[in-house]
């Protein structure tokens, strides 16, 4: 037995009998861990052992285990997340000294009554073929697991944590937040493992289970994880802390003795049930909770009327520390999430807001849903979880904010107001050619937040204008009712898409989600042709007979009116290679509007108008249902010119250039 | 009520030497001219032709910038070059300005000079002369005040010391520009130096009048947004009536400016305001037989 066996074996049987939560169990519980992990403080580490009861769910025999092993990521710079990342990620730069780097190493691997299978780990890289990355291992079994049976195996490893940059580690001033820590178990489908090498710009897939997690801890310390606190004991200057969950695809724990945990209960929308919310906080911040707690029924109830009811009895929201910890922040897990501190900068709310608490709590919360509920593979499909819950996260902000008679969900500066389909806009607009948003997480760094991000969130909010608000609801509701607790690819949701829609929506999917297919709409041309034939020679009968030289004034302004003849040409073109079905509201210059639709498919398209009035302007799209039409600007063309617009703004300008100036004066 | 007493004195040279505010306003008008009209142009040769105005004529949306920020870097490039080219112009415009104001505020007046002599000879005349210690005493400052940024760096203790150390900076620069002038002096870093204890004594006699301009600049500005807000500016005419007001706030920023002037000048001279003289007005003699 080694010394770490021996040393958790010391803690007292804490003798928990634990109730169900769920019954029936929400998914197949394939990966089921019971933990006990110890923070070491000093050493930045945790010593830890489980017992991993999984089963095999597949018609195949299984003959070996994958594991991850995330945090071997960071154990030195030439794994292949330190490669990729360049050692920055997410506003954070690695730390390179002895302590700052971070691993797992497995003391011992073994089937309880049965094989040791320490020395069978191999270290495998099945992406890049890296040698030097450990995020993968491979052990084979002494006896294979058959279809239908399980396989029981008892780790012992020791989690040295990293200075935090990317998501897990530790903060000098001591917060722990303790994620992707501990082997974990790969998922397997489709007759073969799926377990990809940590990348820089990959995130997580696994298996649902029960989560049954102790954690000691020196006393004084504060724990949150993502379960149900169940039990704490203190004895001997140690805390223990017992949480407990069921249908979930983690274990994740933060700690720190700065910090403290507050718990509501809260209603979950119009159900009969609550969920007890956790904020774990600092100390010397506890006044933070009153934000979360404006924001936190609204994302239930939006939650329910959009998705479905949250199903989980409690829900923990970690506000990392600022400075390093920040890049621990804003990171999803299943019933937990960080957030960070808000940004504040002293007089900014003079000039404007930025909806950053509302936006990372909505987006982390949806999470829940789209990640850790449905668990579709990050790795492989990263459109799938954060195209979904960005998709969702706009909609709830600005529902959130129109609530409350507020402009811009994502905030405003100097008078301009941000939203997030700007946001998202910005970001397609400055690569919409570089990639397709199916491909997978390591494919094209460059491109991987537009496609994970941005292009779904446009494509997504573009379906919706296509196919209307309630259509799309009932899509979504839909697929999450059906791929919750199971891990849907990209065709399963089509597939919900189509049936639900009641359409074949393959044409825009085909384009806009696997290609890197554009369009571009532009207003070209208007060209109105005067066709009045003036009058000349005589006209009339017998004595009433009267000459008209054609130069001669008519007799009255509606006469001179309804002897106008125009004939109009309006051109319309696709600069782009996709097409979408628009909308073209076409305007005479005595304000009449006629509507045309266009499907887009042909290079341009002609709408030719005879009438008293000539066509004074043409828009494409005026209600902007295209969102990833690649200028906006060329949609519309007039005859009719008005400079008092861009006077408008151009004047303000001038008087802002002038403040700046006065204000540098200051110093001079 | 001493500083009252400065205060309404500097108030009335301000508003009796609008010429000067009136120099200044001047100055932002034209240097600002160049990268309003380069970005009046382009917009116009970008959405001139379409509805995009007739929009912005009811509303601004920002969302049609994203076509222009988006991949046109050689135009923002041209626009941050040009801004770039006119501040630094302006900043050496405002020093001669500045001379020029102090020049007028707290020069002493020959003998045989009129007080009455041409405004713009004897302003561009301290401009000129005090130009060189004017700029000298103005680099110190702004790099002293960029030093004292990266205090913003160590939280909201750091920004607080921070914002002192260049409100101190200003304070020094602008005794230290009186000084100059005063003495006929062009040693701007000895003059610095000097005047920052005698600043650090005097505090109490300045901050006032800073205060007092920096209320009645916000008041200004309050007044200026209600209008602002309450003025849908969607017709050429409320365009230019918009524009004519931002121009009036602007012109009274830099009436306030020659106010801070003359009131720190009349603080530096330790003079108080003299009682009024009025003249003796004899007793009429006795009526007599």
């Amino acid at each position: 037995m080694n010394k770490v066996f021996l040393f958790l074996s010391l803690f007292p049987a804490l003798g928990f009998s634990q109730d169900k939560i769920f019954d029936p169990p929400l998914s197949p519980r394939i990966a089921n861990y019971t933990m006990k992990a110890a923070l070491l403080p000093d050493e930045k580490a945790v010593r830890a052992e489980y017992v991993l009861v999984w089963k095999n769910t597949t018609a195949d025999t299984v003959r070996d285990l994958q594991f991850h092993l995330y945090l071997n990521a960071f154990k030195n710079n030439r794994t292949t997340f330190m490669k990729e990342s360049g050692g920055r990620h997410r506003s954070g730069v690695s730390n390179r000294d002895q302590d700052g780097w971070g691993f797992i190493d497995i003391v011992s691997l073994t089937i309880p009554d049965g094989a040791d299978l320490t020395g069978r780990i191999q270290y495998i890289q099945p992406d890049d073929g890296n040698p030097e990355d450990q995020t993968v291992i491979r052990v084979p079994l002494d006896k294979p697991v058959f279809p239908g049976s399980s396989v029981r195996i008892l780790c012992t490893f020791y989690s040295k944590l990293p200075r935090v940059f990317a998501r897990s580690g530790f903060t000098e001033d001591g917060f722990f937040m303790v994620g992707q820590w501990f082997p974990k178990i790969g998922v397997f489908e489709n007759g073969k493992w799926n377990c990809h090498q940590y990348h820089s710009n990959s995130e997580f897939y696994a298996d649902f289970g029960v989560y049954d997690l102790t954690i000691t801890v020196p006393e004084g310390y504060a724990v949150a994880a993502n379960g149900i606190l169940t039990e704490t004991q203190t004895d001997g200057g140690k805390t223990t802390y017992h949480f407990y969950q069921e249908d979930v695809i983690d274990a994740v724990w933060a700690a720190s003795e700065n910090y403290t945990r507050i718990t509501d209960i809260v209603p979950v929308g119009k159900t009969a049930r609550n969920v007890e919310v956790t904020y774990f906080l600092e100390k010397d911040k506890t006044s933070h909770a009153g934000a979360y707690r404006r924001i936190v029924p609204s994302m239930l109830q939006y939650a329910e009327e959009w998705i479905s009811p949250y199903p989980y009895r409690n829900l923990c929201i970690v506000e990392t520390p600022s400075g390093e910890g920040m890049t621990a922040g804003g990171m999803e897990y299943p019933t937990l999430f960080t957030t960070g501190q808000n940004i504040d900068i002293p007089g900014f709310e003079l000039i404007g807001r930025v909806n950053w608490l509302e936006l990372v709590t909505f987006h982390e919360f949806l999470h829940n849903y789209f990640q850790s509920m449905v668990a579709s593979n990050e790795f492989e499909e990263p459109w799938l979880d954060e195209g979904f819950t960005s998709f969702m996260e706009s909609r709830f902000l600005e529902r959130y904010f129109r609530e409350q008679n507020l402009a811009g969900d994502y905030g405003y500066i100097l008078g301009a107001v941000i939203n997030s389909v700007d946001f998202h806009r910005f970001a397609y607009l400055s690569g919409a050619r570089s990639g397709v948003i199916t491909q997978n997480a390591w494919a094209n760094d460059n491109f991987y937040a537009t496609a994970s991000y941005s292009k779904p969130v446009l494509m997504l909010r573009t379906l919706q204008n296509y196919l209307g608000e309630d259509t799309m609801n009932l899509v979504i509701r839909e697929y999450f009712k059906r791929w919750s607790f199971k891990h849907p690819r990209t065709h399963d949701f089509l597939s919900v898409l189509n049936e639900v829609s009641g359409k074949d929506m393959r044409w825009f999917t085909d384009q806009f989600l696997f290609s890197a297919k554009t369009v571009d709409y532009v207003a070209s041309q208007i060209t109105n042709n005067d066709e009045t034939i003036k009058p000349y020679g005589w006209f009339g009968h017998r004595d009433e007979k009267k000459f008209s030289a054609g130069h001669a004034e008519p007799e009255s302004a509606d006469t001179a009116a309804s002897e106008r003849k125009y004939r109009s040409v309006v051109r319309v073109r696709n600069n782009g290679d996709a097409y979408f079905p628009v909308d073209i509201l076409i305007t005479f210059k005595n304000q009449d509007t006629v509507w045309r639709r266009w499907d887009g498919r042909d290079l341009y398209m002609e709408f030719h108008f005879h009438g008293a009035s000539p066509v004074q302007s043409v828009h494409i799209d005026p209600y902007r249902k295209n969102l990833l039409d690649l200028n906006w600007a060329n949609n519309s063309i007039t005859i009719a010119p008005q400079s008092a617009g861009i006077w408008r703004y151009t004047t303000r300008l001038y008087f802002w250039i002038q403040s700046i100036f006065q204000k540098l004066s200051l110093f001079i | 009520m001493n500083w009252l007493n400065i205060q309404k004195d500097a108030w009335i040279t301000a508003f009796t030497n609008k010429k000067i505010a009136g120099l200044l306003w001047l100055i932002t008008l034209i240097c600002g001219f160049p990268v309003m009209r380069l970005v009046h142009r382009y917009l116009y040769s970008v959405f001139g032709g379409t509805l995009v105005t007739e929009i912005w004529l009811r509303q601004f949306d920002a969302s049609f910038l994203l076509e222009i920020i988006s991949g046109k870097t050689p135009f923002l490039s041209l626009i941050s070059a040009v801004f770039i080219a006119v501040l630094m112009i302006y900043g050496l415009l405002s020093v001669w300005a500045t001379a020029g104001t102090i020049g007028w505020l707290a020069e002493p007046i020959p003998p045989g000079v009129s007080v009455n002599e041409r405004f713009f000879s004897r302003f561009s005349h301290a401009g000129g002369k005090y130009f060189g210690p004017i700029l000298r005493t103005s680099m110190i400052t702004l790099s002293l005040s960029l030093l004292a940024v990266i205090f913003f760096f160590f939280g909201t203790a750091g920004i607080v010391i921070g914002i002192g150390m260049i409100l101190l900076w200003i304070l020094t620069s602008d005794v230290t520009k009186i000084l100059l002038v005063r003495d006929g002096s062009r040693r701007a870093f000895i003059t610095f130096l000097k005047s920052l204890p005698w600043v650090a004594r005097h505090i109490h006699r300045l901050i006032p009048h800073y205060a007092v301009t920096a209320g009645v600049l916000a008041i200004g500005f309050i007044i200026y947004s209600v209008i602002d807000g309450a003025l849908i500016a969607d017709t050429g005419f409320k365009i230019f009536l918009l524009f004519s007001l931002q121009q009036v706030f602007v012109f009274f920023r830099g009436m306030a400016r020659v106010q801070l002037f003359a009131a720190v000048v009349n603080v530096v001279n330790g003079r108080a305001a003299e009682p009024v003289k009025t003249a003796e007005i004899p007793l009429a003699a006795p009526v007599t037989e």
